[in-house]
């Protein structure tokens, strides 16, 4: 893994930005810590449940609760949940 | 990220907007930021039951948002090796330890002996339902686990 300073990839943006297209993957460092990673496009990067739920949170600050828990449902019919003991 | 098994029942809730349990379910994975176990019968089940809710708006939104989890190798943990095949057998010997004491149905014993598993292999940080019953059954195995429950269901 190669470290590049946020000064770097300011005064050589298009040099690192080509060595990312390449393959190269970059950490970049800003104040002495870690701030960023710089890596290829063509490496999948998995969304955060924030990306990934945004839509279903906007529905349901919006409707709320409308239906009962179909698994749950299910399982009441065949009485499951009537030997705890 | 701490690795939570989730039950069917918890997971359908949290993609789906609309469940009952969809507002208390989203704000404990706000407040954990969870990765999932994710594995064949689990995923036949939660995609079978959100196919059944795909007839509005919000059986639309679960769906796209599920699948969006399911293209990440982190969200969605998919455990290829374990599979129903290999899991029946755990199920099985776990019926066999509890089934006199614990009145769960056989995909319940099923969730339960995969987390049972995968605690022993890896650690597994909690175990997430919104059915008693089969919290009960968790537990008893000595799974961390977090049943979830509404005004509503604490009636029932």
């Amino acid at each position: 893994m190669t470290e590049i300073s946020s000064k770097q990839l300011h005064e050589q943006t298009a040099a690192m930005l080509d060595r990312a297209k390449g393959g190269q993957r970059m950490k970049v460092i800003r104040n002495g810590r870690p701030a960023a990673w710089l890596i290829p496009a063509t490496e999948e990067i998995d969304p955060t449940w924030e990306e990934i739920m945004a839509e279903v949170r906007k529905a349901r600050a919006k409707d709320g609760p409308t239906r009962p828990n179909p698994i749950l449902a299910e399982r009441r019919k065949r009485h499951y949940a009537t030997r705890v003991r | 990220m701490p690795l939570v098994y989730a039950d069917t029942s918890a997971l359908f809730a949290f993609f789906h907007p609309g469940d009952e349990f969809s507002a208390v379910v989203d704000s404990a994975a706000q407040e954990n930021a969870p990765d999932f176990v994710y594995w064949e019968f689990l995923r036949y089940e939660l995609r079978h039951n959100l196919r059944l809710a795909r007839n509005n708006r919000h059986g639309e939104v679960a769906w796209r948002a599920l699948r969006a989890a399911e293209k990440t190798a982190a969200r969605l943990r998919w455990q290829g090796e374990l599979t129903v095949a290999r899991m029946l057998d755990s199920a099985e010997e776990l019926s066999a330890e509890k089934a006199a004491d614990f009145g769960c149905g056989s995909s319940d014993y099923l969730h339960v002996a995969l987390a049972r598993r995968m605690n022993l292999l890896s650690g597994l940080d909690e175990f997430w339902t919104c059915d008693a019953a089969q919290a009960a059954l968790a537990r008893s195995v000595g799974l961390r686990t977090r049943l979830f429950e509404t005004k509503t269901t604490r009636l029932r």
